[in-house]
């Protein structure tokens, strides 16, 4: 993450970098420093090779897809039923965990492979009534009308453009140093803990955009609306999770109770884990509001594909992310069904080589690591692991306490004149 | 057990995607909404001609003589839609109905229910709907006129009445290119028998044919047949050239409140216009103009509408709005939109001759 400081290192008409053939100029814009050896025009090829994948698949959906997806839909509601039924009987230990392994799964399937794809649009040319992006709801709390504004919409078009995409961290952790550091970074990873328990419900309040209101960007007035649908939503999913199933089971209910949030728990972890590897690994770039400039398609293209990573896995891992480890295929093509991701991979592998443009791809561990190494990090200042830098800390901590401090001398001076009076 | 599943506590249980949604996944008939009907047979009327029985879930309420309904086919993963008249009888006793339907020239679902639909086959299936229906009571007198595949609603007048026996005088004008055209040749002959009082006449418009009236349409036909016909109910139904051409008749001698009428266009041709030559219409909002080849999405902006948008680039599908008629052109890939009811992305659309958006 740290490389995207070298951007500002080169001049707009820097002079032609060696790599460069003799007699071609390079881009009139500022590339990210991993594409900085790519012509303006061969931007452009780049950005006509991707719409020629996705013109092909475009022309290529069918039956294939449309059956594929619902047969998704049948094994999530499947495993539901099956989950939900188990836990009824969830006293026997194995009935328990199987019970919440099923749940977990179907709720895993219904966010990830069927709802996040689905409210992308990537079927909506079926033209089928229930499985579009205007009208599929799915198992969480967020309404999807409000997270396809937040996502397709903003982390989509504005993706890693560090001030407008609100997914950098989502206003409440610090994943890039192009961030600014703050106090309460320090609580970068307790925060991030914290967020990966609850993730449902983060996922819920990014769309209220708070740090927007605190900021006074926003009118306050804007988010009732909103935060009443959240609250309705939310409402009725902890109503059937965590009251009406518990019912069901009678004398069992702290049994049902308790596998019921084991569940989503399991699907809050899986899920946060697997989207912080799609833009906060090592090596992924973030960009600034300057670096969009007259973007064209194809400079859109390059971003999404410096901007995302790749999870290394097998088939069955892919359809557990909802192939969102395929993330720079998604971030290309966001509406084209994702179980297509993987064959465009190849394809999409191969135009980065040729371009000697990064493909930033690595196993789940890995890729993590780095994830939860860099929110380690970012939660002190910059520079603080450099010699020096805890003179640098403590520097921070003074700027921090210095406000209360004054106001401690000020109310304490108070004191002392109304003593004297 | 509807009213079970429907209750608040299954609701509750079944959130967010209700109980119909879980019954799918037992089996794909089943849902507390209803809307699909299952094909049960398949007959061939005409060589490009084919009558499909359908049996219809709980959401069917069943039909009046003329109405029609519309129906659902999924090809290659896509869903189209188009309106068919019911061809029955609205007295059919076993919940089940026809529709018939003319294979068109080129015509991609036409072609697709008449050659590859099968019983068994599950399509979605609306209720019956339309105006154009025998009215209550049954007048004395009754003139039906059709042409071509126009023939389905008279087809089902004329077996509802059949049912009920009806006493009154009925004549049934029919146009075909040639006899083999006829679809229900038979079974027209056998409802004349049932009716006591009904009078079927096929007129042949192609070249050489013969019979005591040939030709396309013309007021002489029905001065010939019903000599006062500007008093007697009439119901007409087929392309445009024949309705418009009685309609002008009934029109012109001051008759129009006698008749009926229901249009079948044909699919219009492909348009030869491109951006900036035609108009475009927004027709929930009742504002037109000249397209001037941008997008829709900034032309409606223009005229002070405010769509919803997001990324404005076409990866969102914030934008997607029903398309009512006309082409569109999509600028990312040139890819056209030439079927009335189809949904466009309008941010990165642009029209193609006159375009009418639902906005």
């Amino acid at each position: 993450m740290a490389a995207t400081a070298l951007h500002d290192d080169v001049p707009a008409n820097a002079p032609v970098p060696e790599a460069l053939p003799v007699g071609l100029t390079p881009a009139p814009f500022r590339l990210p420093p991993s594409a900085a050896h790519l012509t303006a025009d061969q931007v452009e090829e780049f950005g006509r090779e991707l719409d020629a994948i996705r013109q092909r698949h475009e022309d290529d959906l069918g039956d294939v897809d449309a059956n594929y997806i619902r047969r998704m839909i049948r094994l999530q509601k499947n495993l539901e039923v099956a989950g939900r039924a188990m836990l009824q009987f969830g006293v026997l230990p194995p009935a328990w965990v199987g019970g919440v392994a099923a749940l977990a799964l179907s709720k895993i399937l219904d966010n990830m492979e069927i709802g996040h794809n689905v409210l992308h649009g990537q079927y909506d040319w079926m033209d089928d009534p229930q499985i579009n992006s205007r009208a599929y709801e799915w198992d969480i709390p967020a309404p999807s009308t409000q997270w396809k504004s937040g996502h397709n919409v903003i982390h989509h078009t504005w993706t890693n453009v560090v001030g407008k995409d609100r997914d950098v961290g989502y206003g409440v952790l610090r994943v890039t140093d192009q961030q600014p550091w703050r106090a309460r970074d320090l609580a970068n990873p307790v925060t991030a803990l914290v967020l990966a328990f609850i993730f449902e419900y983060g996922i819920a309040l990014h769309g209220l955009e708070m740090e927007e209101m605190l900021e006074g960007d926003h009118p306050l007035d804007e988010a009732k609306p909103l935060a009443a649908a959240i609250r309705a939503k939310a409402g009725k999913q902890a109503l059937r999770d965590y009251v009406l199933f518990p019912l069901l089971g009678g004398p069992t209910a702290p049994v049902v109770l308790s596998g019921n949030v084991a569940a989503n728990v399991t699907r809050n972890l899986w899920a946060f884990m697997v989207i912080f590897c799609g833009h906060f690994p090592d090596g992924v770039e973030m960009f600034t509001e300057e670096d969009i400039v007259d973007e064209t398609r194809a400079r859109w293209y390059l971003r999404q594909m410096l901007g995302s990573a790749n999870l290394t896995g097998s088939p069955l891992f892919h359809l557990m992310t909802g192939n969102l480890s395929h993330q720079i295929e998604h971030h290309l093509f966001p509406d084209l069904p994702a179980r297509r991701y993987a064959d465009i991979a190849e394809e999409v592998r191969e135009i980065a080589d040729r371009y000697g443009i990064e493909y930033h791809a690595g196993p789940l561990h890995h890729q993590f690591g780095t994830v939860i190494r860099g929110i380690l990090r970012l939660s002190l200042p910059d520079g603080t692991r450099e010699k020096g830098g805890r003179f640098k800390v403590r520097q921070e901590l003074k700027k921090l306490t210095a406000p209360v401090s004054r106001r401690v001398d000020e109310l304490a001076e108070i004191g002392r004149q109304r003593r004297a009076a | 057990m509807r009213r079970v599943l429907g209750s608040g506590v299954v609701t509750g249980l079944t959130t967010p995607h209700g109980p119909s949604r879980y019954l799918a996944a037992i089996n794909p008939l089943w849902s507390l909404e209803g809307g699909r009907a299952v094909v049960t047979d398949v007959t061939p009327e005409t060589p490009d001609t084919v009558t499909l029985t359908l049996r219809p879930d709980h959401r069917w309420q069943g039909s009046s003589a003329g109405q029609h309904v519309r129906l659902g086919i999924e090809i290659d993963g896509v869903l189209h839609t188009r309106t068919y008249s019911v061809s029955s009888s609205a007295h059919r006793a076993d919940g089940q109905f026809t529709i018939t339907v003319k294979r068109k020239e080129g015509g991609f679902v036409s072609g697709h229910l008449t050659r590859r639909v099968a019983p068994g086959d599950v399509l979605a299936c609306s209720e019956a709907t339309g105006d154009v229906v025998l009215p209550e009571p049954r007048p004395d007198r009754l003139l039906l006129l059709s042409g071509g595949s126009g023939i389905t609603p008279m087809a089902s007048m004329l077996r509802t009445l059949a049912d009920e026996g009806h006493p009154g005088r009925v004549t049934f004008l029919h146009y075909a290119r040639t006899e083999d055209d006829v679809a229900f040749a038979e079974d027209l002959d056998r409802l004349a028998d049932r009716l006591p009082d009904a009078e079927v006449v096929v007129v042949t418009t192609s070249a050489g044919a013969s019979g005591p009236l040939t030709g396309r349409f013309s007021p002489s036909h029905l001065d010939e047949l019903v000599p006062d016909h500007l008093d007697v109910p009439a119901f007409a139904c087929g392309p445009s050239g024949l309705v418009d051409a009685v309609e002008d008749h009934y029109r012109a001698n001051g008759a129009d409140a006698r008749l009926q009428v229901e249009r079948f266009t044909p699919p219009p041709l492909q348009a030869t216009a491109g951006p900036g030559d035609g108009r475009l219409t927004f027709a929930a909002s009742g504002l037109e103009r000249d397209d001037d080849g941008r997008t829709l999405l900034e032309q409606a902006e223009d005229e002070g509408l405010t769509p919803e948008f997001g990324c404005r680039m076409g990866i969102c599908h914030t934008c997607t709005r029903h398309k009512e008629s006309g082409s569109t052109i999509d600028l990312r890939n040139g890819r056209r939109s030439d079927r009335p009811d189809e949904n466009v992305q309008v941010c990165v659309s642009v029209a193609a001759g006159d375009v009418v958006m639902d906005l």
